[in-house]
């Protein structure tokens, strides 16, 4: 998928989220302390919407890391229905290690926030 | 809300349930098994138990040979969550249809759940954290102990006892069951705990002393609502489960008077946001026939609440014998769909 506009960078302000329609899918996208990221909506598990979800800071693992302990500290998205946890990097779920959810590269131009599958 | 009101509204979306009948059930090809289970129940609370066998040998037929149930009817491992609460429907479910094959498949589910117990007492699924789990298999054995055979009480007895003493070490000092995998606020464990789990020992024979964890537990629920009647950030699902759990533990704990404004507040932030037809899953988005079945079973168990029969809500948990029915409304006054406006 080519990178494309999705939202003005003037509309999601740090700490807003928003739903964005790409390719027929409802696309979540966050402004994390100026950062944006980008993940499916949906949650795999039973569609709960992650663009409500809270947004969490998972600490590094003290010493080995695990799927649910990561090597660095991790963003992450909690699904508000059933507690999912998402790493809205990779969209990898750190509390489901064999499930996960499409994550967007996310570029700003020219005033606008475009993603990339 | 008027009772003519509630039942209208009631008819009114157990119509729309009806209507996406084969999105929901097995006799139209496989299913989530967690969505059949949450239409059962509304079948059962609308009284349509006895005319629905083929819906229930659908799901002995789906049965696997350990007793379970997959989340999904195609799915061969089994999971315990969704196997409770399929149990849970086939247990209630027989005391109208009384069918020989829904009690073996009763006893099989009974026999999936003693083998599957760990030695502290805990059940585990993948998908769900351990205690949030094991209050599933012992509301089963709840309803067991209340509507079962003497053979399947005695049978389940010990294994219940394990598990609800796990829930029970579980309960934080403020009150609340906190899961630090999937549900570290701990609203809805909170909620499913109280009501799956504990609580029916008030009522049950040779029940645990449950009585301050369920005072702490409501206590919990009660203050984490919000001014508008929701818990959870407008979560519908979690306003739901926290509704149903202060429903019967405040009848339980004879506190219907402390809790009735926190009660009307909550059932009216949730007509309030209900869709043309359904529930979503948050105001404002799609319905989701998942949560209009919990909306459908609120609205059932707010009801029983009202009536003048104390033990008429804690028969919809099935926890004390005893049919119950939400009364079909005699004529729909305005037509038909009642929606947020009634209210």
């Amino acid at each position: 998928m080519e990178s494309r506009p999705v939202a003005k960078v003037e509309a999601l302000q740090p700490g807003g989220r928003c739903v964005v329609p790409v390719d027929g899918e409802d696309v979540a996208l966050f402004n994390i302390e100026g950062r944006y990221f980008a993940i499916a909506n949906r949650c795999p598990h039973r569609g709960g919407p992650l663009s409500r979800g809270h947004v969490e800071i998972v600490p590094a693992a003290e010493d080995r890391p695990t799927e649910r302990s990561p090597a660095v500290p991790t963003i992450a998205v909690r699904c508000p229905i059933h507690g999912w946890l998402f790493d809205v990097r990779t969209g990898r779920c750190l509390n489901q290690p064999q499930a996960g959810t499409s994550a967007y590269a996310v570029t700003c131009r020219n005033g606008e926030i475009c993603l990339q599958r | 809300m008027k009772s003519e009101q509630l039942t209208q509204l009631v008819a009114s979306e157990y119509r729309y349930v009806q209507q996406g009948h084969d999105r929901w059930s097995l006799l139209s090809g496989p299913k989530d098994m967690e969505l059949v289970a949450h239409a059962l129940r509304v079948v059962l609370h609308m009284g349509d138990a006895g005319a629905s066998l083929p819906e229930y040998l659908a799901v002995v037929k789906a049965q696997h040979a350990d007793g379970g149930w997959g989340r999904e009817s195609a799915e061969a491992e089994s999971a315990a969550w969704v196997s409770a609460f399929l149990g849970l429907m086939l247990i209630r479910g027989n005391v109208t249809l009384r069918n020989p094959q829904v009690e073996g498949a009763v006893w099989q589910t009974i026999r999936y759940f003693l083998d599957t117990q760990h030695s502290d007492g805990r059940w585990v699924d993948s998908e769900w954290g351990d205690l949030d789990t094991t209050s599933h298999p012992v509301s089963f054995f709840n309803v067991v102990l209340a509507l079962g055979t003497p053979q399947m009480r005695e049978a389940v007895r010990a294994a219940w006892g394990r598990g609800l003493q796990f829930i029970l070490d579980g309960q934080s000092e403020d009150g609340g069951w906190y899961d630090p995998v999937f549900h570290p606020s701990g609203v809805e464990t909170t909620a499913h705990l109280g009501q799956d789990a504990v609580v029916a020992s008030l009522v049950l024979p040779e029940g645990l002393p449950v009585q301050s964890a369920c005072e702490t537990a409501l206590r919990w629920i009660l203050t984490h609502q919000a001014a508008d009647g929701s818990w959870d950030d407008h979560n519908v699902d979690h306003t739901m489960d926290c509704t149903r759990s202060a429903l019967l533990i405040s009848r339980l704990l004879k506190a219907d008077e402390r809790c009735q404004a926190t009660l009307e507040r909550a059932i009216r932030w949730i007509v309030a946001h209900k869709n043309p037809h359904g529930w979503p899953d948050f105001p404002g988005e799609q319905t989701n026939l998942e949560r209009t079945c919990d909306g459908l079973d609120v609205l059932c168990k707010y009801h029983a609440w009202r009536q003048s029969d104390p033990l008429e809500v804690v028969r919809r948990w099935g926890y004390t014998p005893g049919e119950t029915m939400f009364p079909r409304p005699t004529a729909s006054p305005r037509g038909s769909e009642l929606g947020s406006n009634a209210v």
